[in-house]
């Protein structure tokens, strides 16, 4: 299939992009490169520099295009909060774009990485699909519309696959391709790159509710969840659609991530008590039994072992990430 | 007061700064007077609205033409109407609707919380209920059924407001309107259309087999929902305001060939994409918190909306 990856130089985006090229595929990546790193991109794809406001280059873009991954979105949280603005505009409103250009060039078949975030405080643990939407923060919200956008364009004929990542993380086994965000929000990047520089790892909210009074999180291998991703692709060829979870269903508390950071860099870690962040459940554990029983998804990567060591080897030989 | 109304020229807009003005308000309308029908009919709407009454030719979306606004008028309380309205057209400029509907409300918005304003208002609509089965329409029901770019505009704005109110703590009421009809209807409405198309006798479309049902809402009473929004403290609600009444669409047209003396030639065509077989407002939430209580029946209304239309409509 001709398959268009927004967002294909990003972290999730760019695995894709490289799954798909494994399997035959023919893959056009569209990146504006704001966030994205060209050398993420494997060499098999074709780039094209572009924005989601820009409805006439997506329109060119999806020629002849089958199906679309879109992974361009911001993704802080934090960030959200404080400018929710620019979340709405560029996840909701320029995304928009996209369905518009999918319509007009006949693309019937879109993945859509959404988040946890739609989620919230989750009243029931682990989380399952029918758990309440009530996101809370601008971020999550702008998933939540997304999604229902998504729905509503079976008007047009376009069918569509949500997924609701819990916390990706891991890099290539071969330590070939990564993560590199800037600024980097996520625990297990931001454990590391401190150890790399012998610099204490900040935990906000060491008084939680938990075994060991940190939050506790669903971390799933970036590969299984690009797995996930060709899954859904056949699945919406068999006629499914929708929205899953995905997580690994196991929950580690932030100690037990640094911990295993030690074991995997066998190095002392130093930590830095931070009061709570707003916003940050206590935990966060998946139900990922709907896309097991309805796609066959199942998790190889995502023990907690494997996810480390992957990015360990990825950030030992990565310091400054894709810089050179 | 001095209070913001955007969209003021419109249907339910230009009723609401006459009601205002009855009082002791100063009202800051805008409006774009864009040509989704014809602008002059707008002009006509607030041709009453004169003293206490300021008129920005501005269009949301601009989000400079609202700061200036902002910054010469002190407004104390927004009451954002303004909006693209019409699921079928929706279907047709998705991208329109988002603008105008979602990057406008933020533009106000942030305006309003930049310039501390007292109280949000915003006019959703109760096509966010899509084709729930559930009647009526509760506003703690889910959301999972709505089928046009529309009311995924009115939802996005919804939430918008909801974080909003919880990031800036300013309070905000969203109200969900029930197909609002009355004097100054749009003209792309049901009611209107198909008084003006049996009036000339000339055929008239029927969408479905006639039983679809409406909960027509009178526009008076909606103005009264949105003064009590206005009034009553409160910090985030989405209230219903409807009627809580559905009619068919055969006694709809019933009613109108009654107070036109004339008979309906009938078309029938199929049920157009976006359009949903029912709303039904449950409006206990509104009655509690705004002491909202409709007044004006659907036979009353039609009656009053026909006898305008047949003196003042262009």
């Amino acid at each position: 299939m001709r398959i268009l990856v927004t967002g294909g130089a990003g972290y999730i985006g760019s695995f894709a992009v490289k799954a798909l090229c494994d399997e035959g595929h023919s893959v056009y990546v569209y990146d504006n490169l704001e966030l994205g790193h060209k050398d993420a991109i494997d060499k098999r794809a074709k780039l094209t520099v572009g924005d989601l406001s820009n409805i006439n280059k997506l329109n060119s873009s999806l020629k002849n295009i089958d199906a679309v991954m879109h992974f361009a979105g911001y993704i802080c949280v934090g960030e959200s909060v404080l400018n929710p603005g620019k979340y709405f505009r560029n996840n909701v409103l320029y995304a928009l774009n996209l369905l518009e250009a999918m319509k007009n060039n006949k693309v019937r078949k879109i993945i859509f990485s959404s988040s946890a975030a739609v989620y919230g405080y989750p009243k029931k643990l682990p989380i399952i699909e029918s758990e309440a939407i009530n996101p809370i923060n601008p971020y999550g919200e702008t998933k939540v519309v997304f999604e229902k956008m998504l729905d509503a364009q079976r008007l047009h004929g376009i069918r569509s696959i949500s997924l609701r990542y819990f916390n990706a993380a891991g890099d290539a086994l071969d330590g070939s391709i990564g993560e590199d965000h800037r600024p980097e929000t996520h625990l297990i990047p931001k454990v590391l790159m401190a150890t790399l520089k012998n610099k204490p790892v900040d935990v906000y909210g060491t008084d939680y509710k938990t075994k060991d009074g940190t939050c506790i999180r669903d971390y799933i291998h970036v590969l299984d969840l690009v797995k996930a991703h060709m899954l859904a692709l056949d699945a919406l060829d068999d006629g499914k659609e929708g929205f899953y979870n995905l997580g690994s269903e196991k929950g580690h508390s932030i100690f037990e991530i640094i911990q295993e950071a030690q074991k995997a860099t066998g190095k002392k870690i130093k930590i830095k008590k931070c009061p709570r962040r707003e916003g940050d459940p206590p935990v966060l554990i998946a139900s990922s039994k709907k896309i097991k029983k309805e796609l066959g998804w199942k998790p190889e990567y995502s023990d907690i072992k494997t996810i480390m060591e992957s990015a360990w080897k990825w950030h030992k030989t990565h310091p400054k990430g894709y810089r050179k | 007061m001095r209070i913001l109304v955007t969209g003021g020229a419109g249907f339910i807009g230009s009723h609401l700064c006459e009601r205002l003005l009855e009082g002791s308000n100063e009202v800051i309308c805008v409006d774009d007077f864009n040509d989704f029908y014809n602008p002059k009919i707008k002009e006509k709407n607030i041709s009453e609205c004169k003293k206490n009454f300021k008129l920005y030719k501005a269009d949301i979306r601009n989000k400079k033409n609202l700061e200036n606004i902002f910054k010469k008028e002190k407004i104390d309380i927004v009451v954002h109407l303004a909006a693209r309205a019409g699921v079928r057209p929706s279907i047709l400029y998705p991208q329109l609707y988002a603008d105008v509907n979602i990057l406008g409300t933020m533009n106000l918005l942030e305006t309003a919380r930049r310039n501390n304003v007292k109280k949000f208002v915003f006019g959703s609509s109760s096509s966010v209920y899509g084709l729930n089965k559930k009647v009526p329409f509760n506003e703690e029901d889910s959301l999972d059924s709505m089928i046009s770019p529309y009311a995924i505009t009115k939802y996005a704005g919804e939430r918008l407001c909801y974080q909003y109110n919880k990031l800036y703590k300013i309070p905000i009421v969203c109200l969900r309107f029930f197909t609002v009809y009355g004097p100054r209807g749009r003209p792309d409405m049901a009611v209107y259309k198909f008084t003006k198309l049996i009036n000339e006798k000339k055929k008239i479309e029927m969408y479905g087999d006639g039983t679809s049902k409406r909960d027509y809402t009178y526009v008076s009473d909606i103005v009264d929902g949105i003064m009590a929004a206005i009034n009553k403290k409160l910090d985030f609600e989405i209230i219903n305001l409807g009627d809580s009444n559905p009619i068919e669409l055969k006694y709809l047209i019933k009613l109108i060939e009654k107070n036109l003396g004339k008979k309906a030639l009938i078309k029938k065509a199929d049920v157009q994409p976006g359009d949903v077989p029912v709303t039904y407002a449950d409006i206990r939430k509104a009655k509690k918190l705004l002491g909202y209580q409709p007044k004006i029946k659907i036979e009353d209304g039609i009656k009053r909306f026909v006898k305008w239309y047949l003196k003042e409509a262009l």
